[in-house]
């Protein structure tokens, strides 16, 4: 080998290396249990400084240069290469407790898949059902986004934030928000208290202040026509809206996905690598919710005594979902293509534009003013795109596609329905399209993914059983089927493989190894290439415990 | 663990975390860090250009609150977009509603590293409505203007440069709303002054004798008045891609000094689109016709400056700005259009052009052939960004333009 690549191999590797050993064991002490089904993160601490990416420097970066420098990113493709060898070198979630599950945290509370949540409870989202008490005060001009709107105090003293419709389609950006907030609350995170409204001009007044302009911003009443002329009017000369009250706490700024927020000690897993995040993804592609740049979550500070408090993560702005954009229908291609995608583009010019564009098949021209353009005929789950690349759906493998596949599968028809009635749309045409449609790419979100990943899981030890769910099954997309599982068990040191077939979802455990101390099951779906289920149980005493469960 | 065996516990209070703080793999870390360190310098670019976004973004894209136009004064920076060395900075102001509530006057001046000095004065009157006004009033001021000669078949070594000074002053009324359908009369003066120039060698006079350029240090002035119509039937004005625009415009300019020259000048241009299959993509095909005729065939010469020429909308493809004037001037295009991303499309170009002194004298096997690729942005329905490059018997060349229509 030539010295001059030797010398410049040295030259690159060494300080790096050398970094690595320097480097401190562990950052901050800590209690750490996999086992744990909430990952304490919200301990007290000082407010952080109010921070949050930039808008413009976020949809560059994350638009237009991180997809070009992954595609030059050599590390990535050597690893990929390595992949075709069987090496793993995908980097899972992080925050991933023993059972494959994302803990309760400030991010996320596990909710419908582990616990139906009732109808009745589903309906009201984060808080019970109310709306904001006329007459209303117009506080401040709106700023940010696209839509038009402003912000209000209410008859009862709460201060809200109104964004109308886009003239013409009363309810398609409130509708879409509500059906979302509901389905995202119910799934597990945390949103904003949203509800769509109806309002006249006289049920507003303009603050004095403003009227005058005394402290610095002036909003006139031709100001607020040039607002409303924008909104979309009901039958009845209402303005057609979406409200949503101010967040509980101080607003620390969105988070981004790139970076953990600055001077949050909680805040210890790169966002990239948090399950629920990730995760994300499938729900996302769920409702067509195709803008979740870092600007559409927000962080607040909860204060809980003697100035300190904890950081609470929002997941808000829903409302270009389904077929609705802020400014109206969104394009065709939003869900489909990313805004500036890079393969796409490449594909056109390379067919001097003849490749045919999934959007383009698809009938997503719904003719419903309040839905715009929405279908589930061409939808593929996994072709989902967002409007900027996200970060944490870049690094999703198939166990954080599954986790979200089984947090969609886990909505009964009743239960999307009664998100869908929650926004109480005035055209019955658009709850029944929805509710279907919703019905319809669930279904295919639950079929893709759980044949990429066995959907076996709830395990438990009842009756000297392992008992678990085959979510194909429990929601009725395949029949009762068995399983292969081949067993390793441990006794004394020693090792002991075993093979069974079961055609059930139980197994007896005193069977597979009544001396046992320890013991691996991976157990597959009978006849079929999926990744199978890793399950490990340890024996306390007479009794056997599952303490680590992993898919795919 | 079985489902709905465990209650919505919170995380505030006192317990574990579910794992150590997040770090990358030490091996990943050891194999990324060369790249790292070898696309530094790209990172650093990428920085910068996030941090240029973080400036300009708000000011430049964020939405407003639309409020009318406020009438009054207003003055901000002005750039005049040209070559490297030819974009030139100023002032610009304007008043909203002067002297009348749907008026508009503008006033800019910039000024170049090459001395080049442009001022424009226009004023609007009734834009959009079926009749309006429109008065302009423009000074250009160019060291370094290129010559390469009179004719077709001039050489590119002969590439030469002049000072070239010009001032414009002219109204027109326009009748009908859209520019897309409309017809302007008008009229105007104009005074042009060639002469000896700086910022480029080698100058005109040291590589053409006086008597092959005419006009080459001689100033004239002239009266015209004129006629332009654009007439367009199209499915959008900003990316057609089915229907036809023509467009036209004729002059006639009485010189008013004893040597200046009585003339006819004319543009005419057509244009169609034809979607090939969808309207995603589109054959766009343009021909230009233009030209410049003494009065009376026993005239004096005409100034080379007033001759037709290969610049701006009309320059040819695959050559430089400037290259070839006569007195006609005729381009032929064809282009297939195909969308690429929203509101871009890519080109692939076909042309032939060329330069004659008369009409009879035009050849296809004499035509100057180029052909190419590029990218077009439509902004708006009579503007478009541009971004070619051609291949001809003088190379290949790029070109960026800005604000034309095709």
């Amino acid at each position: 080998m030539p010295r001059a690549f030797l010398h410049w191999l040295w030259c690159l590797l060494g300080p790096s290396c050398a970094l690595l050993l320097l480097a401190p064991a562990t950052a901050r002490g800590a209690w750490v249990a996999d086992s744990t089904w909430v990952d304490h993160d919200a301990q007290a601490i000082q407010r952080p400084k109010d921070w949050q990416p930039s808008y413009w420097g976020q949809q560059i970066r994350q638009g237009l240069i991180d997809p070009v420098s992954h595609i030059f990113d050599i590390p990535d493709k050597l690893l990929w290469l390595a992949r075709g060898f069987g090496a793993h070198t995908q980097r899972e979630a992080v925050n991933v407790n023993a059972f494959d599950e994302a803990p309760n945290s400030s991010w996320f509370t596990n909710r419908n898949h582990t616990r139906t949540v009732p109808v009745a409870m589903l309906r009201q989202g984060p808080d019970s059902v109310f709306l904001p008490a006329k007459p209303w005060t117009l506080k401040h001009a709106k700023k940010g986004g696209w839509s038009a709107g402003f912000q209000i105090k209410d008859a009862n003293g709460k201060k809200w934030i109104v964004k109308l419709d886009t003239r013409g389609h009363a309810q398609l950006s409130s509708g879409a928000d509500m059906v979302s907030r509901t389905l995202l609350h119910a799934a597990g995170y945390n949103v904003p208290h949203n509800e769509p409204v109806r309002f006249q001009r006289g049920d507003i007044t303009i603050d004095p202040e403003l009227l005058t302009g005394e402290k610095g911003e002036h909003f006139t009443p031709a100001d607020l026509e040039s607002v409303l002329v924008r909104g979309a009017v009901h039958h009845d000369g209402s303005y057609s809206a979406s409200a949503s009250m101010f967040i509980e706490g101080h607003v620390l700024g969105s988070p981004s996905m790139s970076r953990l927020r600055p001077g949050d000690s909680n805040d210890w897993y790169s966002h990239a690598n948090r399950r629920e995040l990730r995760g994300l993804f499938v729900l996302c592609s769920w409702i067509n919710d195709w803008d979740t740049k870092d600007h559409q979550f927000l962080d607040t500070f909860v204060e809980t005594r003697d100035s300190l408090g904890h950081v609470k993560h929002y997941f808000l702005d829903v409302g270009s979902s389904f077929g609705a954009a802020a400014d109206g229908p969104k394009h065709i291609w939003a869900g489909y293509e990313n805004m500036v995608d890079y393969a796409w583009i490449g594909r056109r010019f390379v067919t001097l534009g003849f490749v045919q564009e999934p959007w383009r098949r698809a009938h997503q021209a719904t003719g419903i003013p309040s839905i715009g353009n929405y279908e589930s005929e061409v939808y593929r789950p996994e072709d989902f795109r967002q409007m900027v690349p996200h970060p944490a759906f870049r690094e999703m493998t198939d166990r954080d596609g599954y986790w979200g596949a089984k947090i969609v599968a886990s909505f009964s028809d009743a239960q999307i329905a009664a998100a869908v009635e929650a926004a109480h749309y005035d055209d019955p045409r658009a709850t029944e399209y929805l509710v279907r449609n919703l019905i319809v790419r669930r279904d295919k979100i639950a079929r893709h993914w759980f044949s990429r990943v066995a959907p076996l899981d709830f395990f438990s030890v009842q009756d000297r059983a392992l008992q678990f769910h085959d979510l194909a099954v429990d929601i009725g997309l395949e029949s009762s089927r068995s399983y292969h599982v081949e067993v390793v068990s441990v006794d004394g040191g020693r090792a002991k493989g075993k093979q069974l077939e079961v055609d059930r979802a139980e197994l007896p455990l005193e069977e597979l190894g009544s001396k046992a101390s320890r013991m691996g099951l991976r157990i597959r779906v009978a006849g079929s290439s999926v990744k199978p289920t890793h399950v490990e149980l340890t024996r306390k005493g007479a009794a056997w415990t599952v303490t680590r469960v992993r898919h795919g | 663990m079985a489902p709905g065996s465990f209650a919505e516990s919170a995380p505030t209070t006192a317990g574990p975390r579910v794992a150590s703080p997040d770090r990358e793999r030490p091996w990943e870390t050891a194999l990324r860090a060369p790249f790292r360190v070898a696309t530094f310098p790209l990172r650093l670019f990428g920085n910068g250009l996030e941090w240029g976004f973080d400036f300009v973004g708000p000011r430049l894209f964020d939405p407003k609150v639309h409020r009318p136009s406020p009438s009054g004064l207003k003055v901000a920076p002005h750039i005049a977009l040209g070559s490297l060395t030819d974009t030139g900075i100023g002032p610009a102001i304007s008043w909203q509603g002067f002297p009348t509530a749907d008026s508009k006057l503008d006033l800019s001046g910039s000024w170049t590293l090459h001395d080049r000095r442009r001022v424009r004065l226009t004023e609007r009157i009734g834009t959009g409505r079926p009749v309006g006004l429109l008065m302009r009033a423009d000074y250009d001021y160019k060291p370094n203007r290129r010559f390469y000669g009179i004719g077709n078949e001039t050489l590119q070594s002969d590439a030469s440069y002049f000072l070239f000074e010009r001032t414009n002053a002219d109204v027109a009324v326009h009748l009908g709303g859209s520019p897309m359908r409309q017809l302007r009369i008008g009229g105007g003066y104009s005074h042009m002054s060639p002469r000896r120039g700086y910022h480029g060698t080698p100058q005109l006079e040291d590589v053409f004798a006086p008597a092959s350029v005419p006009y080459s240090h001689q100033a004239t002035s002239a009266v015209w008045y004129g006629v332009s119509a654009d007439l367009a039937a199209v499915d959008e004005g900003r990316d057609p891609s089915r229907g036809a625009h023509a467009r036209g415009e004729l002059r006639r300019a009485a010189g008013l000094g004893s040597g200046d020259p009585d003339y006819d000048q004319w543009e005419l241009e057509g244009r169609a689109y034809i979607p090939v299959f969808a309207k995603r993509r589109v054959i766009a095909l343009r021909l230009v016709h233009s030209g410049v005729e003494p009065r009376s065939r026993g005239s004096a010469p005409l100034p080379f400056y007033v001759l037709a020429q290969s610049q701006g909308s009309t320059r040819f493809a695959g050559f430089t700005s400037e290259r070839f004037r006569d007195r006609q001037l005729i381009l032929a295009r064809m282009e297939y259009r195909w969308a690429i991303l929203y509101r871009m499309s890519a080109l692939a170009l076909y042309e032939r052009s060329q330069v004659a002194p008369r009409a009879s004298a035009f050849r296809l096997r004499d035509s100057h052939e180029a052909y190419g690729g590029g990218l077009r942005l439509g902004l708006t329905d009579a503007s478009a960004i541009r971004l070619e490059l051609a291949h001809s018997t003088e190379g290949l060349h790029a070109m960026v333009s800005l604000g034309g229509d095709f």
